[in-house]
């Protein structure tokens, strides 16, 4: 049967790899420690604001997937600042296997179909950064920096109209907390559509990927927390998971 | 190895050729990533790889004059070739992606679209999943029962004559994940991308003779 | 990397601020600190004391304590200046040595109960290998305890009002989430910023969930229940770690590194109880760039107790002091070699920083 995916999600500022919080860089971290072995799946984002940044970021950002689809042996998605299909070509021709559009995709919906059509719609990740706004929610890009008054449930859908093989929430308050998903936020998402749907954005205690998977209908739970991503690390929330009935890849 | 065996990795324009070559250099081989007939021909086995759309991959491959290149060197010659993801339905005769298309027809097989019957499985397939053994075959030594594979498509080959089907994968509706017909080899997963057993699988290819 | 205009801290120090004029937040919080009406927060002091204080048992409050100069100057005026009678909770240190138990010792004389938990050290151990290994700091999982453990006692005894010393983001530069946790303890930013991760996930083939219960806080449950009110000195009644030593050295014979000077650093006054500590200062300044002679400096230059020079002299001098006091013991602790123990530093050196001129590292940008 399918397995639950658990995906490490490395966000890098200028080509440093950072955790953040409320969606700023926070903490450098080397990534020595992170894991390629049993990590089910590897999301790198550029979350280097224009502006910022040395002006060397694009390169090394591209060094940076480059050297992890080399060297790791498993499913490897790029983003960062996407707006037009040759944005995409670019990491593709890295060696990603799927991008992540974002505000390029709030801004222009036809992104999507672009690079969906000769790539695939399973190349094409959509991600949807989300506030609480009363008791609903609302999609903000970039960087979650600007309100678009659009729900994420019919983002979403329409993403997926528009070619998305997946989305990918991320709850902007829940960003570097340890709090746990915004599972409201998730299961709107993931009942409104029929393509996976990967829950980002506070995951703190291991309880929180079973909550994401049982509670939001997530296909695949996200860590950002570096601390997160150590073999060991990743080998203690399997084997809780898997404890909790969920089937997750073990070896 | 005392002599590095050459790896030919057809470059069509659509696959991700970076993680193959990347796989196939860290299991010690010598990668050739290439569209040309002639560099493809000075290899020892050839892996077809595939992300996209079936009508554009055959196109590609007629644009490139690989058609009749690949199947001079893989049906004539016998060199070993492996299909990976989209470059494994290529193999069959015909797909119905987008309208129906030929393939290349060298396995007895047609590609039709994934149609799980249980509504709450969702399309594209993502993920890792397992492998059902139905015969024996070289790709599968050292691959444990239980092992698991990235898959990642919305298409798939559920007709392939029982004789070539290595491994059946269930997704609300069976198909074949592992094929061989002769020196040809499918994948319907990503080797390159499923790990410890995806290179154990890979290698295993590399080393046929 | 850049260094503070006022002070020295470098803005690789985690959440540290710097604004348009250079200065980081910890500077600008000082010189806050100048314009505070102190009266008022007296006042404001006197008034939780009143509310929160425990209401039955024998302890008014809990003090977690580690017998330093910090922790004993806030315990000692509570009981001498304010009548109160706190609880001293101490999480023990890694590698406990004789100045701090004697430190301790002395302010017990003076009249106060203790409570010193010391974990399995089975798992603490491993736990400390682990992260020193993965993170480049022995003391993760004691900062885990030393934050859970007086949170633990709290709810145990039914004391609902917990004095820390200071909000380390605010007085040292950090990401200060709301005025209100400069006063009262966030608990959730605490694990956020400091741990980084729930210490429940800490779980492997040999350590279980039982073995983690010194590291958990007890359920939001509890802790509401209790009315657990964790709350910073620091923001009622000025603070100065100079001005603390001198405080306890009045009350008491308070004893010091015992060859004059800590390594890495000019003080011989802080962070004297832990063996461990020598390793972890010297890390941070692997990681990081500022060793314990930038942070004392920087701490004395933003109380207006030392020139920006004499700081710099000093962080030249003593940042990068290797740890040789107790480093035997701290290996031993941590189960290394030497040679791995060099790996794992060089495993954490952050490269951007640092460079290799022949065989020896430099700081890329040093101090100025």
């Amino acid at each position: 049967m399918l397995h639950q995916r658990l995906i490490t999600v490395l966000t890098f500022n200028d080509g440093v790899l950072f955790r953040t919080k409320l969606f700023a860089p926070d903490y450098r971290y080397t990534h020595n420690f992170v894991d390629a072995w049993l990590v089910d799946e590897i999301v790198a984002l550029d979350i280097t604001r224009p502006g910022n940044g040395s002006g060397t970021a694009g390169h090394s950002f591209a060094a940076v997937i480059g050297g992890i689809a080399r060297k790791c042996f498993v499913p490897l998605a790029a983003g960062g600042g996407i707006r037009t299909l040759d944005d995409a070509r670019r990491f593709m021709a890295l060696g990603a296997d799927k991008v992540v559009v974002n505000t390029g995709a709030v801004e222009r919906p036809r992104l999507i179909g672009e690079i969906a059509a000769p790539y695939g719609s399973q190349c094409v990740v959509v991600s949807i950064d989300a506030r609480r706004a009363g008791d609903r929610y609302e999609v903000y890009s970039h960087n979650g920096t600007c309100a678009t008054g659009r729900d994420p449930a019919d983002w979403a859908e329409e993403a997926v109209g528009e070619g998305a093989g997946e989305i990918l929430v991320t709850s902007i308050e829940r960003d570097g907390s340890l709090s746990g998903y915004d599972l409201d936020l998730c299961r709107r998402v993931a009942s409104r559509v029929s393509v996976p749907v990967l829950i980002a954005g506070g995951a703190g205690a291991w309880r929180h990927f079973v909550d994401g998977v049982v509670e939001g209908g997530a296909s695949g739970v996200c860590t950002s927390n570096i601390y997160h991503f150590t073999e060991s690390s990743i080998r203690s929330a399997k084997a809780f998971m898997r404890k909790a009935g969920l089937a997750v890849r073990l070896s | 190895m005392s002599t590095m065996q050459r790896v030919g990795i057809v470059d069509y324009g659509m696959g991700n050729l970076v993680s193959v070559a990347g796989a196939v250099e860290y299991l010690g081989y010598e990668a050739v990533v290439s569209h040309d007939p002639r560099a493809l021909a000075e290899t020892d086995r050839l892996i077809l790889p595939g992300v996209g759309a079936f009508p554009d991959a055959m196109r590609n491959l007629h644009a490139r004059g690989l058609v009749d290149a690949l199947g001079d060197l893989v049906r004539r010659r016998g060199t070993p070739l492996l299909g990976i993801c989209l470059g494994a339905q290529l193999l069959a005769r015909e797909s119905e992606e987008f309208g129906r298309h030929a393939g290349l027809g060298w396995l007895d097989a047609t590609v039709s679209r994934l149609r799980p019957n249980d509504p709450a499985l969702r399309v594209p397939h993502v993920g890792w999943n397992g492998i059902r053994k139905i015969r024996d075959g070289v790709l599968l030594k050292g691959v444990p029962d239980d092992a698991l594979f990235y898959y990642v498509h919305s298409y798939c080959i559920g007709d392939a004559p029982a004789g070539n089907v290595l491994c059946e994968c269930d997704y609300g509706a069976r198909f074949a994940a592992v094929l061989e017909s002769g020196r040809v080899f499918a994948t319907q997963f990503h080797p390159e991308k499923s790990q410890q057993h995806g290179l154990t699988m890979l290698r295993n290819f590399l080393s046929v003779h | 990397m850049r260094h503070c205009k006022h002070c020295l801290m470098p803005d690789t120090r985690p959440r540290v601020q710097f604004d348009a004029e250079g200065v980081c937040n910890a500077c600008r919080n000082a010189e806050e600190k100048a314009r505070i009406d102190w009266d008022a927060r007296r006042r404001e002091f006197l008034d939780y004391v009143r509310r929160y204080g425990a209401k039955s048992g024998p302890y008014d409050c809990i003090v977690p304590w580690s017998g330093g100069k910090d922790s004993s100057y806030i315990a000692h005026r509570l009981k001498f200046e304010f009548g109160l009678n706190p609880l001293l909770v101490t999480f023990s240190p890694l590698l406990p040595n004789e100045v701090g138990a004697h430190n301790r010792e002395l302010l017990l004389r003076l009249g106060f109960d203790h409570v010193m938990v010391r974990p399995n050290q089975k798992v603490a151990r491993r736990l400390a290998r682990r992260f020193f290994l993965e993170r480049g700091n022995p003391k993760v999982a004691w900062d885990a305890g030393v934050n859970t453990i007086p949170v633990q006692m709290g709810v145990k005894y039914g004391i609902p009002l917990i004095f820390y010393a200071e909000h380390g983001e605010s007085e040292y530069g950090g990401r200060v989430l709301s005025e209100e946790s400069r006063k009262i303890r966030d608990l959730a930013e605490v694990l956020e910023h400091q741990i980084g991760d729930d210490p429940g996930n800490w779980t492997d083939d040999e350590i279980g969930e039982r073995d983690l219960a010194p590291y958990l806080y007890p359920s939001r449950e509890e802790i509401e229940r209790v009315g657990i009110r964790a709350m910073y000195f620091g923001y009622f009644f000025r603070w100065s770690m100079l001005e603390n030593y001198r405080y306890i050295k009045k009350v008491m014979p308070f004893a010091t590194a015992s060859k004059g000077r800590t390594d890495g650093t000019f003080t011989d006054f802080d962070s004297l109880d832990d063996k461990m500590d020598n390793l972890y200062y010297y890390l941070q300044f692997i990681k990081f760039g500022f060793g314990r002679a930038t942070r004392d400096a920087c701490r004395m230059i933003q109380n207006g107790q030392m020139g920006r020079d004499e700081g710099l002299d000093f962080a030249r001098k003593y940042d990068d002091e290797f740890p040789e006091t107790h480093f035997h013991d701290n290996l031993d602790y941590l189960a290394l070699s030497e040679p791995e123990f060099t790996e794992i530093v060089d495993l954490h050196r952050n490269q951007e920083i640092w460079k290799r001129e022949g065989n020896q590292w430099k700081l890329r940008f040093p101090p100025a």
